[in-house]
């Protein structure tokens, strides 16, 4: 029996929402902390400890501004990037693909969106039909096709290469079904 | 690997932030611990070594009324900048510098000089005055070691930091490590505007100088 599993499962996008939250908070509570601090710094900076305090106030904006670009980047883009690429593939045609699934060495990221990893799909014939071109435009039918998948969603799949039948949209893939070998 | 490429693909950014954020907390800090010059009053000392913040610190607990805050500065503070050197309020410099800068400073005030030779160490040059005029006060003595602000200026300097090995050439290097020994004399700068009648600023700072230990 075929099971079809979503990748991107009910709630994903309230979820996903939430965390661009958490992570904004968080973020922007670093922000103040590190700028707090640096205040501090100077309002207790006098002759005599300034050279120190200015010292110590680089350091902490220098460390604490780091961290605050670390958090923005990984997590709050992170999951903004993935809340947007979610909004594209809703409300959009499905198309399957089924075939022998592996995957491609290398990530690509995608400026301004999530990062992805690619899927061949090469299609399988009943030995009955081996041979015949399906298409009738000539082009080969029994070449691979690429799909993309979200590099966060890549341990959502079985071990690869597995025979597999893939949901897609706007060739990204948005769930599967396992083949069983038996088929 | 990815992750030492990931790192190094986004390390521009952190050198960039790095870079601004200290420039721009270097910039607050010299807005914070700086103010106008009417508000301060700022000291130069030609001397091998000083501890310019703490001199600063103990000479603003007896800051006068409209005075905000003093600068304590060694002349390697001014690079190649003379402009807060002309403007500075008072010099320590040594003596045999004194004929040489004296476009820099300004005669003293009589009575103050005259009130400063009868209450410190009497000694035949505690006045340094040029044609009968007083320009400086003896802040250091040489000869006996004594002076003032010891805590926190060097006034004694070795010529040479060289080792001596006994030869010939070594003993002109053993000579040059002898220290330099010179008197050093506080002077008013010539375009300081707290050596007037009305703001004497620069003369209560030069009395807490003389004061220090």
């Amino acid at each position: 029996m075929k099971q079809k599993v979503e990748l991107y499962p009910e709630g994903e996008k309230s979820r996903l929402k939430r965390k661009t939250k958490v992570w904004t908070i968080i973020t922007a509570a670093a922000a103040a902390l590190v700028l707090v601090c640096c205040i501090t710094l100077c309002a207790l900076a006098d002759t005599v400890n300034a050279a120190r305090m200015e010292r110590i106030c680089c350091l902490v904006s220098g460390a604490g501004g780091c961290a605050v670009i670390f958090l923005y980047t990984h997590f709050v883009l992170g999951s903004r990037r993935m809340a947007r690429h979610l909004d594209t593939l809703q409300d959009e045609e499905i198309q399957a693909v089924s075939g022998r699934v592996t995957m491609a060495p290398g990530r690509i990221a995608i400026s301004g969106s999530i990062t992805v990893r690619t899927l061949h799909v090469a299609p399988e014939k009943s030995p009955e039909r081996a041979g015949v071109n399906d298409d009738p435009t000539g082009k080969d039918s029994s070449a691979a096709k690429r799909v993309s998948i979200s590099a966060e969603k890549v341990r959502l799949l079985p071990p690869l290469p597995a025979r597999l039948t893939l949901y897609t949209v706007h060739g990204y893939a948005v769930s599967y079904e396992v083949h069983d070998e038996t088929d | 690997m990815r992750r030492i490429r990931r790192f190094f693909s986004s390390a521009p950014k952190y050198l960039l932030w790095i870079v601004l954020s200290t420039m721009f907390w270097m910039w607050i800090f010299t807005i914070v611990t700086d103010t106008s010059a009417e508000k301060k009053v700022t000291l130069f000392a030609d001397v091998p070594a000083l501890a310019d913040p703490q001199l600063a610190g103990a000479l603003e607990e007896s800051m006068p009324e409209g005075i905000r805050m003093v600068k304590a500065h060694s002349f390697s503070y001014l690079m190649f900048d003379d402009l807060s050197l002309n403007a500075a309020d008072i010099y320590i410099v040594k003596s045999q510098d004194i004929v040489k800068y004296a476009q820099y400073f300004q005669p003293a005030d009589q009575d103050w000089a005259k009130a400063k030779a009868d209450t410190l160490q009497p000694s035949e040059d505690i006045i340094y005055a040029i044609d009968g005029v007083p320009y400086g006060v003896k802040v250091y003595d040489a000869d006996t070691g004594e002076g003032a602000a010891k805590g926190f200026v060097m006034y004694v300097e070795t010529a040479s930091g060289a080792v001596s090995s006994g030869s010939a050439a070594d003993d002109n290097a053993a000579d040059s490590m002898e220290p330099v020994l010179t008197d050093y004399y506080l002077c008013f700068g010539i375009n300081s505007i707290h050596c007037g009648l009305r703001d004497t600023a620069a003369y209560d700072i030069a009395d807490a100088y003389l004061a220090l230990p």
